[in-house]
C-alpha cells in the first residue's frame, strides 16, 4: 500500500474527529439519567391523547352525575313537601352528610402548601414528601387534635375511613394517587390551627429543617369540597 | 488505489449518515420532552382515571337512590322507610354506629427485654406515633371500622397523641397493652400487619410485643365524643 499524502492523513483525520464528535452529541441525547433523559415525542403524544380522551370522559361522567342529582333533588323534594315529618328527617339526613363530609362546607380555617425543595438548591438534592408522607399523616393528627372541623389534602375530603399512604410514587388519599406539591385545607379555629403547627419543636418546624417548603397561611374563609367517592361497608354491619 | 476509493467511500457514507440522523434529532428537538415530563404527564392520566371511577359510581349511588323513591313514592310509609335507611347509612358511614363483622385483633405491648447500654429505653415501650402508623396502615389495607382499647378511630376526628405514660385518644387515656381491633377483610388485615416491611414488623424487630389474631366476628362501638361544629357552614346550592 502507498503511504498517504500528508493532505490525505489530514482529511482522514478530519473526518474520525467530526464522526467522533457526532457520535458522542447521539449518545448524549440518549444517555442522560433515566429521568433527565429524553424520549420521542411520540410516546407523550399518545398520553396527550389518553389525557384527552379521559378528560372528556370525565366531563360527560361529571355533566351526567349533576343530571342524576338534580333528579334526585327533585324527586326528594316532592316526597317530602306537604309533610313535617318527612322534612324533618330529610333536615337529618342534611345534618349526617354534613357531619360525615358529604357536603361542601365553608368557614374560617388554615391552608397548608407543602412541597419538595426548590430544584435550583447549590447542592441538588434528592427529597421527595412521598417518601415522607408520614409528616402529611402527622400534620393532618396535629390538625384534628387543634379542633379541625374539616380537613381536604389536594382537594381529597377527609372522611371516617379515608386512607394516606404511600403507593410507588404517588400518595393516595381516599384511593385517589396525588403528587408534590401538596395542599391541606382545615376548617376550624385559625389560631389554634396555625399556632398547633408553628408551636415550637412542632412539625412545620421539623419539615423546614428538612428542606421541604411548608407554609402555612390563616384564611377568613377557605371552601372544602365533599368526598368525592361512594363508601360500601361490605363487611361491617350495624349492630341494633 | 482501488481499495482506497472504497475505503474513503465507506467513511464518508457513514458521516453522511450520522450527519443526517443529528440534523433529524436538532430540528425535532422541540418534540422531544423529558422522562420525569413525561411521568408526571402519565400520573395526571392515572388521577383522572381514578376521579372517573368515582364518578361511575357516584352515579350509580344516584340512580339507585332514585329507583328507591320511585318506588316508595306511592305510600308515605315506604318514603319514610327510605329516608330513614339513608341517615342510618349516613351514620354508619360517619362511624356513628356499633357496627360488627369480621376482621382481626391486634394486640401490641411495651418490650419485655432486658435493656442494655446500647438501647434507649424509648425503643421499648409504645408510642402515640407507633398507633397513628398502625391504624393508618389498617385503614390502607381497607379496615371499615377501627378501634383501639374500645375507642373508635376515625380519620377525621380521632387524633392519638402522647401524654406521659399513656397515649389519648378521642381525648380519653389508653394505657398498654394495646388492643386494636378492626373490621374488614381478615386476610387482607392480617398481611398488612405482617408483611414483612409493615410498620407492626418494624415494632417486632425492635423487640416489642405484637400478635395479631384473625376473629370471626368484632364489635367496634360507635365514636363516643360530641361533633363540634362551629366553624363550618354547609354550602348551600346556588351561591
Amino acid at each position: 500500500m502507498r503511504k498517504l499524502k500528508f493532505w490525505e492523513t489530514i482529511a482522514i483525520g478530519l473526518v474520525a474527529v467530526s464522526l467522533g464528535i457526532i457520535l458522542s452529541l447521539q449518545f448524549k441525547v440518549v444517555q442522560n439519567s433515566l429521568l433527565g433523559g429524553l424520549v420521542p415525542s411520540r410516546k407523550s403524544a399518545e398520553i396527550a391523547s389518553e389525557l384527552v380522551k379521559v378528560r372528556e370522559e370525565k366531563d360527560k361522567l361529571l355533566m351526567q352525575l349533576a343530571e342524576v342529582e338534580n333528579k334526585l333533588d327533585e324527586i326528594e323534594e316532592s316526597s317530602v313537601k306537604d309533610n313535617q315529618f318527612l322534612m324533618n328527617l330529610k333536615n337529618d339526613v342534611k345534618k349526617y352528610k354534613t357531619i360525615g363530609g358529604f357536603t361542601d362546607v365553608t368557614g374560617s380555617g388554615i391552608t397548608i402548601k407543602l412541597d419538595n425543595p426548590p430544584e435550583d438548591m447549590t447542592f441538588s438534592s434528592d427529597l421527595n414528601i412521598i417518601d415522607d408522607y408520614t409528616y402529611i399523616i402527622y400534620l393532618v393528627n396535629e390538625l384534628k387534635a387543634a379542633g379541625a372541623e374539616a380537613i381536604a389534602v389536594n382537594g381529597q375530603r377527609i372522611i371516617a375511613t379515608s386512607e394516606i399512604r404511600q403507593a410507588s410514587d404517588a400518595i393516595n388519599v381516599n384511593s385517589i394517587p396525588l403528587s408534590a406539591p401538596i395542599t391541606i385545607d382545615a376548617i376550624g379555629n385559625p389560631d389554634t390551627l396555625e399556632g398547633a403547627l408553628s408551636a415550637r419543636f412542632g412539625y412545620v418546624e421539623a419539615i423546614r429543617e428538612k428542606n421541604y417548603q411548608i407554609e402555612v397561611k390563616k384564611m377568613s374563609k377557605i371552601d372544602i369540597l365533599k368526598y368525592s367517592g361512594v363508601v360500601k361497608f361490605k363487611y361491617a354491619e350495624e349492630v341494633e | 488505489m482501488k481499495f482506497k476509493n472504497i475505503r474513503w467511500l465507506i467513511l464518508m457514507t457513514l458521516l453522511g449518515m450520522l450527519i443526517a440522523t443529528q440534523w433529524r434529532t436538532m430540528s425535532l428537538g422541540v418534540k422531544y420532552v423529558g422522562l420525569g415530563e413525561l411521568s408526571n404527564f402519565q400520573r395526571e392520566v392515572d388521577i383522572e382515571k381514578a376521579e372517573v371511577e368515582q364518578l361511575k359510581e357516584l352515579i350509580a349511588e344516584n340512580n339507585d337512590k332514585i329507583s328507591e323513591y320511585n318506588k316508595a313514592i306511592e305510600s308515605e310509609r315506604s318514603i319514610y322507610e327510605v329516608l330513614d335507611k339513608e341517615i342510618k347509612d349516613l351514620k354508619m358511614n360517619s362511624g356513628l354506629t356499633k357496627v360488627k363483622g369480621p376482621g382481626i385483633l391486634l394486640l401490641i405491648d411495651d418490650s419485655e427485654r432486658e435493656l442494655n447500654e446500647y438501647t434507649d429505653r424509648s425503643d421499648l415501650i409504645v408510642h402515640d406515633l407507633d398507633l397513628a402508623h398502625l391504624v393508618m396502615e389498617l385503614q390502607a389495607a381497607g379496615a371499615e371500622a377501627i378501634s383501639v382499647n374500645g375507642q373508635r378511630v376515625l380519620m377525621n376526628r380521632s387524633n392519638i397523641f402522647c401524654n406521659g405514660p399513656v397515649i389519648k385518644i378521642n381525648n380519653q387515656h389508653l394505657g398498654p397493652p394495646y388492643k386494636i381491633w378492626a373490621i374488614g377483610n381478615s386476610k387482607h388485615l392480617e398481611s398488612a400487619v405482617n408483611t414483612p416491611w409493615s410498620y407492626a414488623n418494624r415494632l417486632r424487630l425492635f423487640g416489642l410485643f405484637v400478635e395479631v389474631n384473625t376473629k370471626i366476628i368484632v364489635e367496634i362501638e360507635p365514636y363516643n365524643q360530641p361533633i363540634v361544629q362551629n366553624y363550618l357552614e354547609e354550602i348551600k346550592e346556588g351561591e
